[in-house]
């Protein structure tokens, strides 16, 4: 079993697949426009103000702790 | 139609060679290139039904003229997509000629999938990929043959900024709108999802939609995606049976692939993106390994107090732009300290008080002039009309600092880190971490600060930000609440500061409490308020954009605002100054002693002598014009030295004199806040209900100060 969990919970500078969105339709939906679909590969760069800072397909992306919590991932390499 | 009434250029629809629709995610310099392309020949209304603004502009070459539309962009804040919507809906309609869907070299991936969602569906577009000083010519140039080759679509590098472009572009633009070009329907491939697409587009060719603008492959993947806005427009065209059969299709659809739709869409969707991005040369641009931190971003990172430190930098910011307009706050902390003299000098010299004494000097030298006419005219031209421009004037370095301060701010990329910094503290209560700069503002006077609401991520938190602003104690409050702890605890410095510490806690808590009253009760929304969001790149500010913008702050303002402000400060002038017997220097003669004589009433519960009923009125109806207003007529009506003496002159007790201010910090807009609440909303129903809305919570803390009061304080 790969290990999951919650971007909220990912290490920073660490790279991380997405791979599920655990949210209702219309935030998934946004998340997923976002860039974030499963598959994706994700790097958190940075966290503060209670966001995560992710570097999703060369874009900077801030997510607040609610909708992070929504979203899993299981470390790369 | 009142709306857009006043306004900078006059569009006759039949004098117009062609229709061009602006689309484009946040951040592309959608407004950027609108600017450029119109030279801030430009019209801003409403979009119909809401307090969106929409802004329209002309372009004309060669005798020819071109209306642009700035549609609302797509921003990253979740649960409210009215703006998507109204965009939507207008390229449904279909009334353009073309449509410019905007890229952007710093923000590829993202801004790309934005283009390949609208010009999938809406046949008449024209891709503009933007910023192309960011990377080489080359391969800037390269990527646009790839795009035509791959899609089927035209597409043009530009640089907004740099004007790069520009000239070929508005060629283009013409020949296409002449030709009446519709591009070719974009490919993407949608692997398993493909089936179920021709079966739907077989249902929608039946139907007269118009092929040269919308793309029946558009409708039909947006229709599985489930798109609300796309599928009322099928539903309207189509047959009852008909959209039945298409609903069974989606459902067929999801049984048998048994998963997520939308799912695959955006995946197939960014698939696509991603693998004509890897085919060119600007691949390097966009994969890059390592993101570089910036200042603002190891201060954000920073555990401890990273909010108060941000909220620091914001209001130094502001601080010194209200020093040099108005010498405030300095003014009152030097003469607080009991250097008067100090105090007299900064506010004489700050550029607000330079201007109003210009004003003086006018309106003196104009009543000396005319010493022979009759008083009411002197009057009427003196106190009414140059009093109003003043009102309208002294207002303008304002606005135009504040707003250029925002400008360099929001320019630079430091906005956005900004309000995500600060997101978690204000959307405890309904608001975006973007509610922070209003604040700060309005502490020193609330017309900028409803202004800068335009920083909101949408239309509806911008509409809680208008109607929570007020709240904010400003400047002028602060003078009223100063006189009015002089007055009820001279001697007691600590009682006067507790008296203004509760006003400035009481007025900040409210503005907050506010903006969940207004999300929940009347906005109705559910959610609170989720962030994601593009942090765009950390960028020196272009003095063109910065100037832009606190430019046409100041234009709108002095356009729309001023006029109304102008208008009210003459009719305020004509009832304190004319009653039932006509031209009168006595207030206690006039129409405003009359009106003022209606608060009685509701000043019933709070025991105050029936007397004074008409003189706190009036009193009220000044700090409309001006919250400062309140205590020069109280002077002037109990024939007073100073204000604190005429504070002391109606004899109210601690409880009601506390209770009378606190209504007085939160009872109504004052005019000219008023005005700009107007101008933002374009709605009077919207300013009307500011006024109600301010005056029933206002009532509704000052009973409960009240009483709560006379309990302790017996
Ligand atoms: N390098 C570069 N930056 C640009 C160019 N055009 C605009 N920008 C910058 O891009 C940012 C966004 O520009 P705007 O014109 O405000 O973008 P917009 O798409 O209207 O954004 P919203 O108003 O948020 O929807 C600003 O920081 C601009 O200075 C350009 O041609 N080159």
């Amino acid at each position: 079993m790969m290990t999951q969990l919650t971007l909220d919970m990912g290490e920073i500078g660490r790279r991380y697949n997405v791979v599920g969105i655990n949210a209702g339709r219309g935030l998934s939906e946004k998340i997923m426009e976002m860039g974030i679909v499963p598959g994706t590969e994700i790097k958190i760069i940075s966290r503060f103000g209670g966001h995560v800072i992710v570097m999703v397909r060369g874009s900077v992306i801030a997510l607040s702790r609610g909708i992070s919590r929504k979203i899993l991932i299981s470390p790369l390499e | 139609m009142l709306r857009g009434k006043v306004k900078a250029i006059e569009i006759n629809r039949e004098e117009i060679e062609g229709v061009i629709a602006l689309v484009g995610a946040t951040n592309v310099g959608k407004s950027t290139l609108f600017n450029v392309l119109t030279r801030q020949n430009v019209k801003v209304s409403n979009w119909p039904g809401t307090t969106v603004s929409k802004h329209e502009g002309l372009l004309e070459i060669d005798g020819e003229k071109y209306l642009f539309i700035d549609l609302p962009g797509i921003h990253g804040y979740y649960g409210l997509t009215l703006d998507e919507s109204i965009s939507k809906n207008y390229l449904l309609e279909g009334s353009y000629d073309l449509v410019i869907v905007i890229g952007d070299y710093s923000d590829l991936v993202r801004s790309l999938y934005t283009v390949i969602l609208v010009s999938e569906t809406f046949l008449k577009n024209l891709i503009v990929i933007n910023k192309s000083d960011l990377i080489d010519q080359e391969s800037s140039q390269e990527f646009d043959e790839l795009i035509s080759k791959r899609l089927g679509v035209e597409s043009i590098s530009i640089s907004a900024i740099k004007e790069s472009n520009i000239d070929h572009l508005i060629k283009r633009i013409k020949t296409l709108i002449k030709n009446k070009y519709s591009a070719h329907e974009i490919y993407v491939n949608y692997g398993d999802l493909e089936k179920y697409i021709q079966n739907i587009i077989e249902v929608l060719s039946k139907y007269s939609f118009d092929r040269s603008k919308i793309s029946l492959r558009g409708l039909a993947v947006n229709f599985l995606a489930e798109d609300p806005d796309i599928e009322s427009f099928i539903a309207k065209t189509v047959s009852k049976e008909d959209h039945r059969k298409l609903l069974e299709i989606r459902l067929t659809a999801k049984k048998e692939l048994n998963r997520d739709l939308t799912e695959i869409i955006i995946s197939s969707r960014y698939a696509f993106i991603e693998d004509l991005i890897k085919r060119s040369s600007v691949a390097k641009y966009v994969y890059k390994e390592t993101y570089e931190k910036t200042w603002i971003d190891k201060i954000m990172e920073k555990p401890m107090g990273s909010a108060i430190l941000l909220l620091g930098i914001l209001f130094s910011l502001f601080l010194l732009i209200f020093i040099i307009n108005t010498g405030f706050p300095l003014n009152i902390i030097f003469s607080l300290i009991g250097l008067e003299d100090i105090a007299v000098v900064i506010e004489e010299n700050s550029l607000s008080g330079l201007l109003s004494k210009a004003f003086e000097y006018l309106s003196d030298y104009i009543k000396s002039l005319m010493s022979s006419y009759p008083e009411p005219l002197v009057g009427l031209l003196t106190d009414g009309i140059i009093a109003g421009v003043s009102a309208v004037i002294v207002f303008i370095p304002l606005i135009y600092l504040v707003s250029l301060g925002f400008a360099i701010l929001e320019d630079s990329g430091v906005a956005t880190r900004l309000a995500v910094g600060l997101h978690k503290t204000f959307s405890r209560f309904g608001f975006s971490g973007r509610y922070a700069y209003p604040v700060l503002v309005s502490l020193g006077c609330n017309v900028p600060g409803v202004m800068l609401s335009r920083g909101a991520f949408d239309s509806r938190e911008r509409l809680a930000q208008i109607l929570s602003i007020p709240f904010i104690p400003c400047q002028a409050r602060l003078i009223v609440a100063l006189a009015v702890a002089q007055a009820l605890f001279s001697g007691e410095p600590l009682y006067q500061a507790l008296l203004i510490l509760w006003i400035y806690v009481l007025g900040i808590m409210i503005s907050l409490i506010s903006g969940f009253i207004i999300r929940r009760l009347v906005l109705k929304e559910r959610y609170s308020p989720e962030l994601i969001i593009d942090l765009p790149r950390i960028h020196r500010p272009y003095a063109k954009v910065v100037g832009w913008i606190s430019w046409s702050y100041t234009k709108e303002f002095l356009i729309r605002a001023g006029v109304i402000i102008f208008i009210l400060s003459i009719f305020i002038w004509f009832i304190t100054n004319f009653g039932p017997e006509g031209y009168t220097t006595e207030f206690s003669q006039s129409y405003g002693y009359i009106i003022g004589s209606y608060v009685t009433p509701f000043l019933k519960p709070f025991n105050i002598n029936n007397s004074i009923g008409p003189i706190i009125g009036l009193a009220f109806l000044q700090g409309f014009v001006a919250k400062e207003g309140l205590l020069s007529t109280l002077t002037i009506i109990t024939g007073s030295e100073d204000p604190v003496s005429a504070i002391n002159s109606l004899q109210l007790t601690a409880s009601q004199m506390i209770s009378i201010l606190t209504f007085g910090m939160l009872y109504v807009p004052c005019l000219a806040t008023l005005s700009v609440i107007y101008q933002e909303t374009r709605s009077w129903r919207w300013t009307l209900f500011s006024i109600i809305y301010m005056l029933f919570i206002a009532y509704i803390v000052t009973l409960v100060t009240y009483h709560t009061l006379i309990i302790f304080m017996r």
